[in-house]
């Protein structure tokens, strides 16, 4: 137990995102929970349960309502709703966790699992990784990130940042049997972003550090069939290039490391508007039962 | 290192990440400190089709472009010796 948690009528258990390990306190136990649900899938486990916190949020509610969001004595954020609350730890913890893990190759990417294999899902902004993520976790993959991968220089593994999936208002439709309901004015609207929990708690499992074998560059397009073309080598190190977060950092470890990545791995690039068309492309490409004929032509029809 | 049939290349010094086609990277390959410019354009019209005086350019403007790039060592004209890789 940290300084002062004596005080503190609610804790959550030691969490981790890439080596950056923290906890969250507060007094009031229903928001403690509350936040703890969407951290859930960040928990340590085994002797990591007990490793100490280097880093705390505490979160103090005032008499109206609004909760301030404080790490290591630093006011972040001054929220009036839970759910903004816990959009500013996440945003916090993405920071940190990005700062932290930094000894590793960083892609703005997803990452699923399946089996022991890996599949990296590289991308911007918009083009439809969380969205994917959180459908190939309700396929049955485990899930690694919808935002931030790490690969290990070394030993080649994609490693988890199990952080809330965060879904945008044009995914709320194909997303919403995996959405908890709304409670009042405390949760986001449907034309806001929000935050889907992972975890064994709500049965969305976290996978653990994998080899890659399948590199899947996702663009949305409303109205497009659903198409798979394999990437060369060449566009795939590129397309991991320009979403490598630390590439210049790495230097020649990180070229090296994205030559051998690309060469081992197949690579595709998927079009997509139909979430469950895409999803099912990707189990299959993972299976391995697709042949040149399915990546050449489109593998459904949209609308 | 090679992807495809092109090569990457990655510039600690000045953090540039280079890919050459099969073209440029031939061209790179024959940069080695030894060879002369005309021992490296026989070298490569002894495996490549195409007229002499087009793959000489080529090769010219490629010597050129790694050059500055800071890829190779710029030519040294008295010994007619394209200099190695920088």
């Amino acid at each position: 137990m940290g300084t002062g948690d004596c005080s503190w009528a609610f804790r959550t258990p030691t969490l981790n995102g890439l080596s950056y390990r923290f906890a969250v306190r507060c007094h009031d136990v229903r928001l403690g929970r509350y936040v703890q649900s969407f951290l859930e899938g960040l928990q340590e486990s085994g002797a990591g349960a007990a490793a100490p916190v280097d880093h705390w949020y505490s979160l103090t509610v005032s008499a109206e309502g609004a909760i301030d969001v404080v790490r290591d004595g630093e006011r972040l954020a001054h929220a009036q709703r839970r759910s903004d609350a816990v959009e500013w730890l996440v945003w916090d913890i993405n920071r940190a966790a990005a700062q932290a893990g930094r000894d590793h190759l960083l892609f703005h990417a997803a990452g699923l699992q399946d089996g022991d294999a890996g599949v990296l899902v590289p991308g911007a902004s918009g083009a439809g990784k969380s969205t994917l993520a959180a459908g190939l976790v309700r396929a049955g993959f485990a899930y690694l990130s919808d935002e931030l991968m790490a690969l290990e220089l070394d030993r080649g593994r994609l490693l988890p940042y199990a952080k809330p999936i965060a879904v945008k208002p044009g995914s709320t439709d194909v997303l919403r049997d995996m959405r908890a309901p709304a409670i009042g004015a405390d949760d986001p609207g449907a034309d806001e972003d929000w935050l889907l929990p992972v975890g064994d708690e709500v049965s969305r499992p976290v996978g653990g550090p994998c080899v890659p074998q399948l590199v899947v560059v996702p663009r949305f397009e409303s109205g497009h069939v659903t198409q798979l073309k394999p990437l060369s080598e060449t566009e795939a190190f590129v397309t991991l290039a320009v979403n490598a977060v630390n590439f210049v950092e790495h230097g020649t470890d990180g070229a090296r490391a994205l030559g051998d990545l690309v060469t081992r791995c197949e690579c595709v690039a998927l079009t997509m508007s139909d979430l469950d068309e895409a999803v099912e492309a990707v189990r299959r490409l993972m299976a391995g039962v697709p042949t040149r004929r399915d990546l050449s032509q489109g593998v459904g029809r949209a609308g | 290192m090679p992807l495809d049939d092109n090569l990457a290349l990655y510039d600690d010094v000045g953090h540039l990440l280079i890919l050459l086609n099969v073209a440029a990277a031939a061209v790179w390959t024959c940069c080695d400190g030894d060879a002369t410019f005309e021992e490296i354009v026989a070298d490569l019209a002894s495996s490549h089709a195409g007229d002499i005086d087009e793959i000489t350019q080529d090769v010219w403007l490629t010597v050129r472009r790694l050059a500055e790039l800071g890829l190779v060592d710029e030519l040294a004209e008295d010994t007619g010796r394209a200099a190695g890789p920088a």
